[in-house]
């Protein structure tokens, strides 16, 4: 066990906490944070170029927010994209919400929440998914995204227990992951 | 009363005061210092001012959009994994779209861009691809007033970034999307907000970023 004070008293009416200065009291009141404290966390990317699934697992029971980010991800089918999200393992069912295409047109999806529309095996999607913890289990997502047009999403789902799992996967499930990258913040 | 930790400063040494409530403060600045930081024995940290740093949500300067042509936020810090762009108002004098721009230490990217924006104005939807910038679609004209909120998220360690948001107008019935994503070329430490052309005006409003 580490002593995490520095206690050399130069006279500056600052105070500095930890062995790299971790915390920084200024004599202005002021704390800083040095790297890595606070609540914003990446998890690690992941090459969306296999695969029928990618999951992000060991999510924190304090997590609040999550941020899904697609970079140029591809399939090789027709199959929207969807996320899906768990409790010890992944829900498949339950979920509420519609993908709009950009056009007007609406679809609904209770396997997931979608978010691309009318894709084809050569749409690279572009975009992000917030999901937000409204209150005890039940999670709302909204965002944009990109499959050769822009898609609107939204919905939610009350899980069974503490969220602690996020699958990006397709609707039928087969159709494998060939391009691009996958990660999330949360917080 | 706490357990007291208090700066050394000019008139007075370090000076630390135990007791037995299980809770921390700690005082900085002059004289017998002033709590800046307190760790209740129910380990709920306060702070006398706005945290700073990694993980904090930290606002920029906001500046009003009301001359020049482009509108730069630099020295943000490296550690950021997000930024969420504020339009409030934002207005220019001419038809060139807006465009926001992410760039590092050697300046702004100007290529590279990837994903498009969904302009919908009643029944009038248009989808409009970029690459120089991340475009707002939205039909400008010397009379649209924007608002809306753009994020940017950090990917990956290879500092690809990725967009989405959403922007009304305050002067008419309509609304853009945009979903897109771009490497910075290296560590970001700058967004810029110009428009397409680069010559157009900004006139009204105020651009804000926060970051975290």
């Amino acid at each position: 066990m580490t002593m995490g004070l520095k206690a050399n008293a130069d006279g500056s009416g600052a105070i500095q906490v930890g062995g790299s200065d971790a915390i920084t009291i200024t004599s202005g009141l002021v704390v800083s944070m040095n790297g890595g404290v606070g609540g914003l966390v990446s998890g690690t990317a992941v090459a969306s170029t296999s695969g029928t699934s990618i999951d992000f697992t060991s999510i924190p029971s304090w997590v609040k927010r999550i941020t899904v980010m697609m970079n140029g991800v591809s399939t090789n089918g027709t199959s929207q994209v969807q996320i899906q999200l768990g409790s010890g393992s992944f829900t498949t069912s339950g979920y509420t919400g519609a993908v709009n295409n950009g056009g007007g047109t609406n679809t609904n999806n209770s396997g997931g929440f979608q978010v691309t529309a009318s894709i084809s095996a050569s749409d690279l999607i572009y975009g992000a998914a917030y999901i937000v913890n409204i209150n005890s289990n039940n999670w709302v997502c909204n965002g944009t995204s990109v499959n050769g047009n822009v898609r609107l999403f939204a919905g939610s789902i009350a899980l069974s227990g503490t969220l602690d799992r996020i699958r990006i996967t397709t609707v039928n499930g087969t159709d494998t992951f060939d391009a691009g990258s996958i990660n999330i913040l949360y917080e | 009363m706490s357990t007291v930790i208090t700066a050394g400063n000019a008139t007075n040494g370090l000076s630390l005061s135990a007791d037995n409530t299980g809770s921390f403060e700690f005082k900085t600045g002059a004289g017998a210092g002033t709590s800046a930081l307190t760790i209740s024995s129910a380990q709920v940290v306060t702070f006398a001012a706005a945290p700073t740093g990694a993980g904090m949500l930290t606002s920029g300067t906001s500046v009003a959009s009301t001359s020049g042509t482009s509108i730069d936020f630099t020295g943000i810090p490296s550690w950021v994994k997000r930024i969420t762009v504020m339009f409030n108002g934002v207005s220019t004098n001419g038809t060139s779209a807006p465009r926001i721009r992410i760039g590092n230490s050697g300046g702004v990217v100007t290529s590279g861009y990837l994903g498009s924006c969904l302009g919908n104005a009643g029944a009038v939807v248009s989808n409009v691809s970029f690459t120089a910038g991340f475009d707002i679609n939205d039909g400008a004209t010397a009379a649209t007033t924007r608002i809306g909120a753009f994020i940017l998220t950090l990917i990956d360690a290879s500092n690809n970034w990725v967009i989405s948001g959403t922007q009304g107008q305050g002067n008419t019935n309509a609304a853009s999307f945009i979903g897109g994503s771009v490497n910075a070329g290296g560590t970001l430490d700058r967004v810029r907000i110009t428009t397409v052309n680069g010559t157009d005006t900004f006139d009204a409003g105020s651009i804000n970023i926060l970051y975290e």
